[in-house]
């Protein structure tokens, strides 16, 4: 009894500190001064983007109208996410792995909301019926290929790691430890399949959390097995060291992709500029350049130097 | 393959270096029977300055003469750091620069894609990730909170003794800044941004820098007018050269229009074309008479030259510059700022600049190569392509292409002037750097130029030679067609090198000297077929 209010009282916990300390995160990088440009063709919302081309390919382009092809920038944005495109290209061994590895996290992700909804129909008490089906289904399909997929994947990424001569020297043990983690929380859910083969427990434990451990709705507090308890002290203990971590490089990627490499629009477009740059850039040129080398103006504005 | 530095001895205080370039490590060059050996630095500079990266040296470092100059050196690079992180200080890069160095994996993807870390045998030192990974680790150990609480763990090892600065900013300039390392990259890490970042933590807080980028670079250029050295009446008395050349090569009356107020177009060139290339320039007069447009050159200081070589090295500088070329473009009254056939003089003030301008004093900018495309493309020019009937391949400037996105404008002007084109492989924005990248071609100190030729030029040198894989050895003329000032230096270097020009007949120069070329107006050969230069 204690140990099961303690768990649940640990997955609120760390569950409410990895989104916050993750937001904390990412606004720190959202809240940077717009840079300057910095862009990599290709762009893939650009018109010219097929042959790697953009706009400053156009004549006076400052007078046409530079369209976004937002559709095409989610579609590449897809490709990299799901497929991992680019390591594809360049890195294929370790590709496998990687691709093992991440397709087994996204399959969890969508585990984790198949196993919510089994738990919402555990919460109504709905035991049958088409829908309570599939999703009863579609979470054993997904939770089985998502550990197997992970697990794989991140030993075979550890293997690589240090055993490619070419890069292993310069791995921390943190870049180990990383991976090991993931492994280990992976094994734990294989252990917890011999006695939770149909996820039944994991259902019953996330709909104990929703039903705030009994107090909001009532929901006897189920009784797991200690492979189970450890898995979700485990994920816990992930929760807790994700942020700090670079393992929130899907967050990362945003930033570089989004913000860096495809931000190419410029200040003027068709005739007419953006007045809120403008803004921004002013606001930027008050900065005070703190450099100390002599040809630095030190003390002075950026739009005084 | 190649020995493998581990980070650890990159701190080892030695004079002998990390490495050493052999020619049988180095990438092969397919019908190229003998190259140049590669020589040791003399005594006199290794006893003097920090040679002990790889034998070769493009800055130059003064060895320090006691523990006080060791103690302020690494003191002075971790508090330009710490600015470098801060967004007052770093305003204009700082968010790319610390996603860059918290989010890598090290996959290594990158390494394979660079053409220094390929050409030079895989030295693990010239890899975009070592490199940065040495960075990182600085930044780990004393500006993040997990690196000050578990150390190594986190870190990796690493000793930021006075050593291991002077061979960091000695390896900044093993780096092209071509970044085909980020372009390559799943989480879009740039390592050539960090490499840059180096450079500017040196440069603006330490004051050190390769004297041909800063002091007479940048510095000459905003005191005398020009990096070239060349002030106002200088450059006004090869005006008057130029309409004479082009009167006795072309048999046309050009006026070359100077300092006209309210004209449409601002031309600014890479001075350097002035004096090395000014066939270049001379095309573009001829071109831009012909097709009727409004333009003229300027003669005050910084307006006849477009280079821009803070966007290598220093922000402050490449304001200053950018503003520079901005504030004469309003005096002139001109509609529009348009950048000759130089690379990274068309990043630094097309895409870089842009956001230095708020709508008070913008001004439109463009390149110069679509404006060309448009005018062949417009049949304003009479062109008989079969005048450039000997092969052609093209070589993308990586700031044009991959970093400007302007990729096919010139290859439409190929297609229609220069039946016997061919494109080198890699091309387009995959393309790789000539090696004379990130001011790599205006470096010339000490034995610099034997490292750029051997290893920062070889993947260029084997591009051209596949390219006229066919024709090599048949004594035909070879043009490699390059749109870019800093290119071409480059290319002259490496074909002077390699000997390309005696052997195989290859030769190099701009796009608007084959348009020129082709047109039936111009009755002499206006590219010399039996000369290089």
């Amino acid at each position: 009894m204690i140990l099961a209010n303690f768990v649940a009282y640990a997955a609120y916990l760390s569950f409410v500190f990895c989104v916050v300390m993750t937001i904390l995160k990412v606004s720190k990088y959202a809240r940077a001064p717009m840079h300057l440009r910095w862009e990599l063709y290709p762009v893939p919302s650009e018109e010219e983007h097929k042959h790697g081309g953009s706009y400053l390919e156009r004549p006076e382009w400052w007078k046409t109208d530079i369209k976004e092809e937002k559709g095409s920038e989610l579609i590449d944005m897809l490709k990299e996410m799901i497929f991992i495109k680019r390591l594809y290209n360049s890195k294929r061994t370790q590709w496998y792995f990687s691709f093992l590895f991440h397709g087994g996290i996204y399959l969890l992700l969508i585990w984790f909301v198949a196993i919510f909804i089994g738990s919402l129909f555990e919460l109504l008490k709905i035991t049958s019926g088409i829908i309570f089906t599939v999703f009863f289904y579609a979470s054993l399909v997904l939770g089985y290929m998502g550990i197997f997929a992970t697990f794989i994947g991140a030993v075979g990424l550890i293997a690589l790691r240090a055993t490619d001569k070419r890069t292993n020297y310069l791995s921390a043990p943190v870049d180990y430890f990383n991976l090991s983690l993931i492994s280990l929380i992976m094994l734990s859910m294989v252990f917890s399949l011999f006695y939770d083969p149909y996820f039944n427990y994991a259902r019953s434990f996330l709909a104990y959390l929703i039903s705030g451990n009994g107090l909001l709705i009532y929901f006897k507090q189920p009784a797991l097995p200690v492979t189970s308890y450890v898995t979700i002290l485990l994920v816990c203990l992930f929760l807790l060291y994700l942020p700090f971590t670079k393992m929130t490089h899907f967050l990362g990627k945003y930033f570089t992709y989004h913000k860096v490499q495809w931000d190419s629009r410029p200040n003027m477009v068709a005739g007419r500029f953006d007045e809120k740059k403008s803004e921004l850039i002013k606001k930027n040129l008050e900065f005070t350049v703190p450099w100390d080398a002599p040809h630095a103006p030190k003390g002075k504005k950026w739009n005084e130097i | 393959m190649s020995k493998i530095v581990d980070p650890k001895e990159f701190s080892r205080e030695s004079r002998e270096p990390l490495i050493k370039i052999k020619l049988e490590d180095l990438l092969k060059l397919e019908g190229l029977k003998e190259e140049p050996p590669i020589k040791d630095p003399p005594a006199a500079w290794t006893q003097r300055y920090d040679f002990t990266l790889d034998g070769h040296a493009a800055v130059g470092i003064p060895i320090p003469k006691n523990e006080e100059e060791k103690r302020v050196l690494v003191e002075k690079f971790l508090k330009g750091l710490e600015k470098d992180l801060s967004y007052e200080g770093n305003w204009t890069f700082a968010q790319q620069f610390k996603l860059s160095l918290d989010y890598c994996v090290k996959c290594g993807a990158c390494e394979e894609a660079c053409p220094i870390y390929t050409a030079s045998g895989k030295q693990n030192i010239y890899s975009p990730l070592y490199r940065s990974e040495i960075l990182r680790r600085v930044y780990r150990k004393h500006f993040t909170t997990a690196g000050k609480l578990f150390g190594t763990l986190v870190t990796g090892d690493i000793d930021e003794n006075w050593q291991l600065i002077t061979r960091l900013i000695e390896l900044s300039y093993r780096c092209n800044i071509c970044r085909r390392c980020a372009q390559v990259c799943p989480i879009g890490i740039d390592n050539g941004l960090i490499a840059r970042e180096i450079r500017k933590i040196a440069s603006q807080e330490l004051g050190i820098a390769p004297k041909e980028l800063h002091e007479k670079g940048t510095v000459l250029q905003l005191k005398v007018g020009s990096t070239t050295g060349m002030n106002p009446e200088g450059f006004k008395k090869i005006v008057k050269m130029m309409e004479e050349d082009i009167e006795s090569k072309t048999g046309l009356r050009i006026k070359i229009p100077v300092d006209e107020k309210g004209a449409d177009i601002l031309l600014i060139h890479n001075a350097g074309e002035f004096l090395s290339w000014p066939e270049n320039p001379e095309a573009y007069a001829i071109i831009f008479e012909k097709a009727g447009l409004s333009w003229t050159l300027s003669s005050e200081p910084v307006g006849y030259d477009s280079v821009n070589y803070g966007v290598w090295y220093d922000d402050i500088q490449l304001a200053r510059i950018a503003k520079k070329h901005v504030e004469i473009a309003h005096k002139l009254g001109v509609k529009r700022i348009v950048v000759g056939e130089c690379g990274h003089a068309t990043k630094a003030l097309v895409v870089t600049a842009e956001r230095l301008l708020t709508k008070e004093n913008y001004i439109p900018r463009e390149s110069v190569i679509p404006i060309l495309a448009e005018i062949v493309d417009k049949g304003k020019l009479d062109l008989d392509p079969l005048k450039n009937d000997f092969p052609v391949t093209l070589h993308d400037p990586c700031n044009i292409v991959r970093l400007s996105g302007i990729v096919e404008p010139q290859r439409k002007i190929l297609k229609k002037i220069a039946p016997r084109f061919r494109e080198m492989e890699p091309h387009g924005v995959c393309n790789y750097c000539c090696g004379g990248g990130s001011g790599f071609a205006i470096i010339h100190s000490y034995n610099f130029d034997q490292w750029k030729n051997k290893v920062a030029s070889r993947m260029k040198v084997k591009q051209i030679l596949d390219a006229f894989r066919q024709e090599l050895n048949d004594g035909s003329f070879k043009y490699v067609c390059a749109p870019c000032s800093n290119c071409k230096g480059e290319i002259r270097d490496f074909i002077s090198h390699y000997k390309l020009w005696d052997k195989f007949r290859i030769n190099y120069g701009g796009l608007a000297e084959l348009v020129v070329n082709a047109m039936n107006e111009v009755k002499n050969p206006f590219i010399q077929k039996d000369e290089f230069h």
